[in-house]
């Protein structure tokens, strides 16, 4: 519960979307917590706020053995992702791709000047200013999950990225 | 009418107590395991023992197709036994066998204890088998597969399952039958277990044996096991290795 997650719409119903988020069960992202008010099927279309194919960041509220994952978009940065792309990798790997308090994501972001999110789903939206920086990270995440055993890898990657920067 | 005859020695165990295959009575076949070898499945194993080669694949946790087979609170575990048509001597019928049915079940039965099955309510998981060549307890070898694959695909696991046929020829209780001793012995014994916490998953009797033979047979099988196990713990510990040996490898491509 509170986990950030990357999820893709795939269905909607009337007062409510089905997201895939990576896993065994579709979690569902109901109308009133996205609008903040009541939803009335009758006057407003879902489609017109998130349609299908759409990608979103937002949170799991609820999630038991007896309930589907439940989303809601309240917090920093939930909410519709444009542009940028999706890196999927292993969900075991997230932990050493966001490091201790972070080191390993905030390396990352400072040195490549690029957004990322990372969803606890094992899927990080990536999105820079130019088609190179994108490709650098996924080369990055790549080698983050292959080697995520291995000690001494944030300085492994630190020396990559300037390495292949320089060539740039 | 079979094509291919083998050859019954006379006796299974010669006048120096070895085996047709220069075994003695408690020494296993050699056995090589290698972890993720199928890349479009979560998790997967090989393993060649003696003359078996299976290939394991695990699918899940994943959403349950029809929902009425979905559980409420546990994983649905669903495996799948199949021998390909060249895996034994005489061509096996590619229609799926009373006794792949059977294989299944028993594979799945003694694998189940060790997941942990609450973890992944109304879900499932897919196990799937693949024969490649048969050569005697089958069975054994896909468990000690099966269980690394699930490994492999992340779920959770109180331990890895390692099984082993022990069996009765000519009077003797030996180690890891092959397919002429199983055939042709007195008994055959395939236990499977976890043998962290010491618990048989998995024990079949096909044969004749007196009380003290059993206990006897049933001891030679956890010796072997055991030696299983390292090589499957050591199987898992390779596989990281492995892949930090091959990076490294790639990075020194590219420089040069």
């Amino acid at each position: 519960m509170g986990d950030l997650v990357i999820g893709k719409i795939i269905n909607t119903t009337i007062v409510s979307w089905k997201v895939d988020i990576n896993s065994a069960y579709t979690a569902t992202l109901h109308a009133t917590t996205v609008l903040d008010r009541s939803f009335n099927p009758t006057k407003d279309d879902i489609r017109r706020h998130f349609d299908i194919g759409e990608i979103l960041a937002a949170e799991i509220t609820a999630f038991n053995r007896t309930r589907d994952p439940v989303l809601s978009l309240r917090g920093r940065g939930l909410g519709k992702l444009r542009g940028g792309r999706i890196i999927n990798i292993i969900s075991a790997k997230v932990p050493r791709l966001i490091g201790r308090k972070g080191s390993m994501i905030n390396l990352i972001k400072t040195e490549t000047n690029c957004r990322l999110m990372i969803g606890q789903n094992g899927r990080v939206w990536v999105s820079g200013k130019t088609l190179e920086s994108e490709l650098l990270i996924d080369k990055l995440i790549r080698k983050i999950e292959r080697e995520s055993h291995t000690s001494g890898l944030t300085d492994r990657i630190k020396d990559l990225i300037h390495e292949e920067l320089k060539k740039s | 009418m079979a094509l291919f005859k083998y050859e019954v020695p006379e006796k299974l165990i010669d006048d120096k107590g070895f085996r047709m295959d220069k075994r003695k009575f408690d020494e296993l076949r050699p056995i090589s395991l290698k972890m993720g070898v199928l890349p479009n499945c979560d998790g997967s194993a090989y393993i060649e023992m003696g003359g078996n080669k299976i290939v394991t694949g695990v699918y899940g946790p994943r959403k349950v197709q029809p929902r009425h087979l979905a559980h409420p609170g546990k994983v649905v575990l669903r495996t799948l036994y199949r021998m390909a048509t060249f895996s034994v001597d005489e061509r096996k019928s590619p229609a799926p066998s009373r006794r792949e049915v059977e294989l299944s079940m028993v594979i799945r039965n003694s694998l189940l204890p060790a997941i942990f099955v609450t973890y992944y309510p109304k879900t499932l998981i897919d196990i799937t088998i693949q024969v490649l060549a048969a050569d005697g307890g089958t069975r054994c070898a896909c468990i000690c597969a099966a269980s690394l694959a699930l490994a492999d695909a992340g779920i959770a696991l109180r331990d890895l399952v390692t099984a082993v046929a022990v069996g009765k020829i000519d009077g003797q209780i030996v180690l890891d039958l092959n397919d002429i001793e199983d055939k042709e012995g007195q008994a055959d014994l395939p236990i499977a277990m976890m043998p962290q916490s010491n618990k048989i998953t998995l024990l079949q009797f096909d044969g004749k044996m007196s009380k003290p033979e059993f206990m006897e047979a049933i001891n030679l099988g956890i010796k072997g096991m055991q030696e299983i196990y390292n090589l499957q713990q050591e199987t898992i510990r390779t596989k990281f290795i492995d892949q930090s040996a091959k990076e490294e490898e790639e990075q020194e491509l590219q420089e040069e």
